[in-house]
């Protein structure tokens, strides 16, 4: 495992004066101040109250809304895959990658669900994006769904944390929001899922009306859901929906739009990252030990200024790290 | 988390107060005759070194006779899932029919490809192991043996057999979609099937919408693309790995210096009409629990579909032990299954009791020491019969570890407090079992 070398030669904080200003979002604090202070409670694994959230999503899509559907970011940058509401797994990454303004963060969606903490983990990284929009880049999920958060956990655990559902609507407005993907220095393609069929080159991305639900099929739901396989060309999931596309898809897709690489997420590997098709693409995962149960480790892919890559492993927080006790409950007697 | 922190071996002065024994972590029993062991667990050491979730691998204890051990794991690293992978491509698509010369003819287009689920723990084990040594034998059988003859059945569970076991269902299913009327006539030439034991080739609810918008995107985009067709691709199995896994059973025979192994899931067990498992036995609180483990084999997300899992418990009592085995399975908006079985022993009273006479004393259950009784229940319903029935409908109701529920606490505490989950899944009506995998059986004795 590797330590975060500290090389602030590339490291520039991005300088608050040119933050967009609060303009008419009211209530819940809009100075950057109060932004910093949310960010430190946020850390700290505390949640916003719930005017809080409204502010600072309301801030967040005048961000979002101006990125494109294929968002350009600049090398440096360090690509992190799933996190899945494992908020203190999250504080572990940015412990190993470096903290976010001093570094530049590439996220490919899939915050919320299945872990214990989504909406903390999902207002820290949109408030380091209302605060450090050039520092911070967030592409959606799968998971960033209001059909699929009501049925794998982020629907529940705002209802819990806020007796309310008002939260989680402001975040699903958000999420609709989020950037398909992303393209770093024009050579290395980033999107959650993977290609579709009906996607050739970049341009077509770019036309996508983005602003909705996930929908159940066409080319925004391929690109958050299809997976790399060793195939042949196209094939129709054993599910009878979704995509899995081959290396030769890949070699393609990268010819015809000048790439080399496609980096994604979406699917669980025990070793933190996968390489496939001659290193056309890697799928980077960085959720450790996934549902607190799989004894995985979890990676970040770091690209320096020349685009060499240099993969972060790490593992999860340890268990005195986390707020909840380690409970050993006895033995059932389960029949 | 979840499932390791709750096992539990009692220390050993506690064990021997029961005339058992503490197995701590060794690498596996005295080998050799494990003929299909779980693969070697030294490709994880690394893993274990840096991993903070994983504990001591074994824990054990031995009783009246019998050895018992239960082994967790993370999950499998890339190269040996990829073993796994061709292992059951291998299963599920070799003959062992001799005049199968259709197939024969078109090997590559019956070709089979499948995945095995997402989290599968491959390491993990619970093995309940009983040596009968002939000379030591006063009783039955072994009159035969004229010289040292040992004996021993393994109940044995690990993913990889309860995957094998899924795989060999394939063989007898249709390798493509036969979507309605489209294929009739191929479909009755060939006499595919759409089920073998309980594994089925279901699809999602968003399937549907696919199937005719694919069409489409294959006459739109197929050769701009450069891809070939996508309404279908090798890639045909059950998704949802509904295996009729009823746990492996071994019986080793040693005798001078032979041995042999025969793996016998199907025959010997003798149907009995009703459950011999003394369930008030089992409730008896009083009775310590010497030995506990919750061991999950595999678990899948269906993409986002559902979810399945294949969870094993155990617990070991001073008089006797108990298993349940439960897969559970939901497609989301399509079905929800679950397949439980039960194994239960009443120990030998070798410290004196005699717990054959508790038994046959209460409810005139004829349950026998050291016959191993086994309970199969499976359990299913689409999602309308659920409406019909006046069950929870919302998904999020069928979920193994639901995290609201457990109040942001550890997942997969389903039995502790409230029995919600386990209760609600006793609702889901009874369906047939396979012929081999009668309700209630005896054996092993």
């Amino acid at each position: 495992m590797s330590l975060a070398a500290s090389s602030p030669a590339n490291a520039s904080p991005a300088t608050p004066a040119n933050n967009h200003t609060t303009s008419s979002s009211g209530g819940g604090g809009g100075s950057v101040t109060s932004l910093d202070s949310q960010i430190e409670r946020l850390k700290r694994c505390e949640y916003l109250r719930e005017n809080e959230v409204k502010a600072l999503c309301l801030r967040a899509r005048e961000i979002l809304v101006d990125e494109g559907n294929v968002q350009r970011v600049d090398a440096p940058v360090t690509i992190c895959g799933d996190i899945h509401g494992q908020f203190y797994d999250l504080v572990e990454l940015f412990k190993v990658g470096g903290e976010c303004p001093d570094k530049n963060y590439l996220f490919l969606g899939d915050f919320v669900d299945r872990g214990y903490y989504s909406v903390e983990t999902f207002l820290l990284l949109l408030a380091l994006k209302v605060r450090y929009p050039d520092r911070i880049t967030l592409i959606r999920g799968n998971h960033e769904s209001r059909q699929i958060t009501q049925v794998y956990g982020f629907y529940d655990e705002c209802l819990r944390k806020y007796g309310s559902v008002n939260v989680w609507r402001y975040c699903t407005e958000i999420f609709d929001y989020l950037s398909l993907s992303a393209i770093i220095e024009d050579k290395i393609f980033t999107v959650h899922g993977g290609l579709s069929p009906s996607i050739n080159t970049l341009d077509q991305i770019r036309v996508i009306d983005r602003k909705q639900e996930v929908p159940h099929d066409g080319a925004m739901c391929d690109l958050m859901w299809s997976d790399p396989e060793e195939i042949d060309g196209w094939g129709l999931s054993p599910r009878g929906a979704g995509y899995l596309f081959g290396g030769d898809v890949v070699a393609m897709f990268n010819e015809r739009n000048d790439l080399d690489l496609i980096a994604r997420a979406h699917q669980l590997v025990m070793e933190g990252y996968r390489s496939m098709f001659d290193d056309a693409l890697v799928t980077v995962w960085s959720a450790p030990n996934y549902c607190y149960r799989c004894g995985n480790v979890a990676s970040i892919l770091e690209l320096d200024e020349n685009l060499g890559k240099s993969f972060k492993i790490f593992d999860a927080a340890p268990n005195e790290a986390r707020g909840i006790p380690v409970k050993n409950p006895p033995p059932d007697y389960f029949l | 988390m979840a499932p390791s922190s709750r096992r539990q071996v009692l220390p050993p002065e506690t064990l021997a107060a029961f005339g058992a024994s503490p197995i701590y972590s060794s690498s596996g029993s005295d080998d050799g005759d494990n003929h299909s062991a779980p693969p070697s667990s030294s490709q994880f050491s690394k893993y274990f070194a840096n991993t903070t979730s994983v504990e001591t691998p074994i824990i054990g204890v031995k009783i009246g006779g019998w050895t018992i051990s239960t082994q967790n794991s993370s999950i499998g690293d890339e190269q040996s899932m990829e073993k796994l992978t061709v292992l059951l491509e291998e299963i599920a698509n070799s003959q062992d029919g001799a005049n199968d010369d259709v197939h024969q003819l078109q090997p590559v287009v019956r070709q089979r490809r499948l995945c095995p689920p997402e989290i599968t723990f491959l390491d993990a084990f619970i093995s309940l192991r009983h040596e009968n040594n002939s000379n030591h034998d006063g009783n039955d059988t072994a009159n035969d043996a004229h010289e040292n003859i040992t004996t021993s059945s393994e109940i044995r569970f690990n993913a990889t057999d309860a995957l094998s076991e899924w795989a060999e269902a394939h063989k007898s299913l249709e390798t493509q979609p036969t979507d309605e009327a489209e294929n009739d006539i191929q479909v009755s030439l060939s006499n595919q099937r759409k089920e073998c034991r309980g594994v089925t080739i279901l699809r999602t609810l968003d399937a549907k919408v696919w199937s005719t918008k694919s069409k489409q995107l294959t006459d739109d985009t197929a050769s701009d693309s450069g891809g070939t067709a996508a309404h279908s691709s090798e890639f045909y199995y059950d998704w949802t790995f509904s295996s009729p896994y009823a746990g492996t059973i071994l019986t080793t025979s040693n005798s001078n210096s032979s041995s042999k192994n025969l793996i016998n899931n199907r025959q010997e067990w003798q149907p009995l009409p009703k459950s011999q498992i003394p369930f008030h036995l089992l409730q008896d609180t009083s009775q310590p629990i010497l030995l506990y483990d919750d061991i999950h084999l595999f678990e899948d997300d269906l993409h986002d579909n559902g979810e399945s899992s294949l969870n094993i418990k155990i617990r070991v009592m001073p008089k006797c032990w108990y298993v349940l085995q439960r897969l559970f399975v939901r497609v989301d908006y399509v079905c929800v299954k679950c397949r439980e079985v039960r194994y239960f022993c009443l120990l030998d009273g070798n410290d004196g009791t005699n717990a054959e006479a508790t038994i046959a004393s209460s409810v005139g259950n004829n349950c026998k020491p050291n016959v191993v009784y086994r309970d199969v229940t499976w359990r299913e319903a689409s999602w309308a019969e659920l409406n019909k029935m006046n069950l929870p409908m919302d998904p999020s109701a069928w979920m193994e570890h639901n995290l609201s529920a457990s109040g942001g606490g550890i997942g997969g505490n389903i039995s502790t407090g409230v029995p919600s989950f386990a209760s609600l899944l006793t609702k889901l009506p009874a369906v047939s079992t396979p012929d081999d995998l009668k309700k209630h059986s005896g054996g092993l004795s």
